[in-house]
């Protein structure tokens, strides 16, 4: 790959990315997808006498030539926009859209899998999402819970660990007795972390955190003067993983804002803006986006946060 | 005729490249009785020795093409020179000089003709690597030409920039009219605290979004500087007031001065902190007073906690990022929601046009919020 150290930060993606074609059929293939590479953290090989030896040197090659394995960030934070509008240019319906968009996300998913990034947010559904059409709300609570029954499996077997967080009062029955029961059958699992944030926003969950502190404090657990960040960070529905933090948050079709997600953990964070739409966003944007993040580490380093 | 030189005639039609590799120990039985006979093998089938012995490797090479050129006609002189050796016994002893005589000039012509075949195997050989090498230069010369076309490429663009922020500033370029302004009603800056030092840029930059027609500006800095500069900065732009709360309500209505706000840090998650002790507090004295109150805790209340603890301050429509990275170094959380971000890169390099490129760009989006 050419890479050229030049100041301009305009840089469209479209002109010097692989170009990755989508398929025009966007149905979801979820069930007939087949993962023929094992994503086990830790594979086992035969070493020279009887010796067992890690594969973290196999994922290194895995990697692309411009990506460094000691600078892959640990926590990837994505909002995955634009399914409406992908679908809308191909005069489909937005129910296609998603699906495509869920296809985009399980390649994303096998590709952090892959580069042994640790934990991965997506944005799945928002709380001012609710305000949308109910028959697409409908839909879309019927395909998370479809994907999340079919997907399972594999994401057992790639040893991916399912944590679902937002406002979970919202959800339908079904829906939260599945994310109930997909949180403890992948508890113990070791690899990557899916963070799914379904019902989510940032203002909610500062909100839901000095909540259970002032729960807390009635309780005589804790006494108001002694709140500080640490305690609410503790409080967030962030807390379920080690790395609370995004060291890279993606948001894609081009819009350059937060959207009210994860307002509290992105102090940070390094923003990467992509011009494409979800469904469209392949390896290619992925690398984009890690390369612009590993230069900057190279060039500052990583801030405390 | 010799049995055995009959034998070895008879040899010759078969595979006389295998012969020539194999003959000397292997193929036929090399016949012993006849010193004339065993010269003649030692022809048709040269052993290793002898070859090497000819001080010379491209014996090796063309062992095969020279035994199938020169065959037929060694075999001629040979027969030549067998029947007349073997013709009768008289005439043996009176031609031994000429058989050798013979003998000798075939095989000086046989090897003339090996080294001729050799030399053009190496001809060949040598040129196919120049060839390769040839290739190996066409695709490096194609490589740098790659990369001197992106160069160019990426030249030309900044170039164009610089011409179009140029132009910007000196207002030549006033074809999109004047900048829509209505949807930018609170703008904030966030500045790479080493940067924020340079005061007189940060004065100057100021002076630009003023000449914008932008009024109400926060700035924000992760370690408090800007704060430290907020007399000088006041100071030097003379038309301008600090945002006092009380404002807020009346903030969009104050049209003539700029409204400047500054704000660190201890703004930024120190004051939810902060938001988060008033409320329980707030919430434990109603429980003392009252009974068990219900807790209802929602969004406005928070903004309100906030206020009350003096980090309130309304939501950002635009936000500019000065400094060497992509992200807003702890600008209060809750104020961002929907506030845009657009990366502006070092506060040396900033420029009159990129500012109002970025705000322009502003305007044009198109805002869901979510439905």
């Amino acid at each position: 790959m050419v890479s050229l150290q030049l100041p301009l930060s305009t840089i469209n993606n479209k002109i010097f990315s692989h170009f990755n074609p989508k398929p025009a059929s966007c149905l979801c293939r979820v069930g007939n997808r087949s993962r023929a590479f094992p994503c086990n953290k830790y594979s086992i090989f035969r070493g020279g006498e009887g010796t067992i030896t890690t594969a973290t040197a196999e994922e290194e090659r895995l990697l692309p030539d411009e990506l460094r394995p000691e600078l892959m960030p640990k926590h990837v934070a994505v909002i995955m926009d634009g399914n409406g509008r992908w679908a809308r240019q191909r005069n489909l319906p937005t129910s296609f859209g998603h699906r495509a968009g869920v296809r985009a996300l399980t390649d994303l998913i096998d590709l952090c899998c892959k580069w042994g990034i640790r934990v991965l947010t997506v944005f799945a559904f928002s709380t001012e999402n609710w305000l949308r059409p109910k028959l697409e709300v409908d839909i879309l609570m019927s395909l998370f819970e479809m994907v999340l029954k079919e997907e399972l499996k594999i994401l057992m077997r790639q040893d991916v660990r399912i944590s679902v967080i937002g406002d979970s009062k919202k959800l339908p029955k079904s829906l939260q007795k599945l994310k109930t029961e997909v949180e403890d059958t992948t508890k113990n699992n070791s690899g990557l972390q899916l963070i799914i944030a379904i019902s989510f926003s940032g203002q909610y969950d500062i909100v839901q955190a000095c909540k259970s502190i002032v729960e807390k404090t009635k309780d005589g657990v804790i006494q108001p003067n002694d709140i500080t960040e640490a305690v609410i960070e503790q409080e967030l529905e962030t807390n379920c993983t080690k790395f609370p933090h995004p060291d890279l948050l993606i948001r894609t079709s081009g819009e350059q804002r937060i959207s009210n997600f994860l307002l509290w953990q992105l102090a940070y964070t390094e923003l990467a803006f992509v011009k494409s739409l979800w469904p469209d966003f392949g390896k290619a944007d992925f690398v984009d986006a890690l390369c612009e993040f590993q230069q900057r580490k190279r060039r500052y380093g990583g801030r405390d946060s | 005729m010799d049995k055995e030189t009959t034998k070895l005639l008879v040899y010759e039609s078969i595979d006389n490249r295998e012969a020539f590799e194999h003959g000397s120990s292997l193929l036929i039985r090399k016949p012993r009785s006849s010193h004339k006979a065993q010269m003649l093998h030692s022809i048709y089938h040269p052993t290793t020795n002898e070859i090497t012995s000819k001080k010379t490797k491209r014996h090796i090479a063309e062992f095969g093409e020279w035994k199938t050129l020169n065959l037929r006609q060694q075999r001629r002189d040979c027969e030549v020179g067998l029947n007349e050796s073997f013709g009768s016994e008289e005439s043996r002893e009176r031609k031994p000089r000429k058989l050798q005589e013979t003998l000798n000039e075939t095989m000086m012509n046989g090897f003339m003709d090996l080294g001729s075949k050799i030399l053009r195997v190496l001809r060949s050989v040598v040129h196919t690597s120049c060839v390769q090498n040839l290739f190996k230069l066409l695709l490096r010369l194609l490589w740098n030409l790659l990369h001197l076309s992106i160069s160019i490429w990426y030249l030309g663009l900044g170039i164009a920039l610089i011409l179009q922020s140029y132009l910007m500033s000196s207002r030549l370029l006033k074809k999109n009219g004047v900048l829509n302004l209505s949807n930018l009603r609170y703008l904030a800056i966030v500045v790479d605290s080493e940067e924020a030092r340079h005061t007189l840029r940060i004065v100057e930059l100021l002076c630009w979004l003023s000449a914008i027609g932008v009024k109400h500006v926060c700035l924000y800095d992760m370690e408090g500087v800007l704060k430290e500069s907020k007399e000088v900065i006041l100071k030097e732009l003379g038309d301008v007031r600090p945002l006092e709360i009380t404002d807020e309500r009346r903030l969009f209505l104050e049209r003539k001065h700029i409204v400047l706000e500054f704000v660190s840090f201890s703004d930024g998650k120190e004051g939810v902190a902060k938001a988060a002790s008033f409320l329980c507090s707030k919430y434990l004295k109603g429980a003392s007073r009252g009974g068990e109150q219900e807790l209802v805790f929602s969004e406005p209340e928070m903004t309100n906690a906030l206020r009350a603890v003096g980090v309130g301050g309304p939501e950002p429509d635009l936000l500019l990022v000065y400094g060497p990275t992509k992200c807003h170094l702890g600008f209060p959380a809750w104020r961002l929601r929907y506030t845009e971000i657009i990366h502006m890169g070092s506060l040396k390099s900033m420029k009159y046009g990129a500012i109002v490129k970025s705000i322009r760009k502003f305007t044009m989006v198109k805002q869901n919020y979510g439905s």
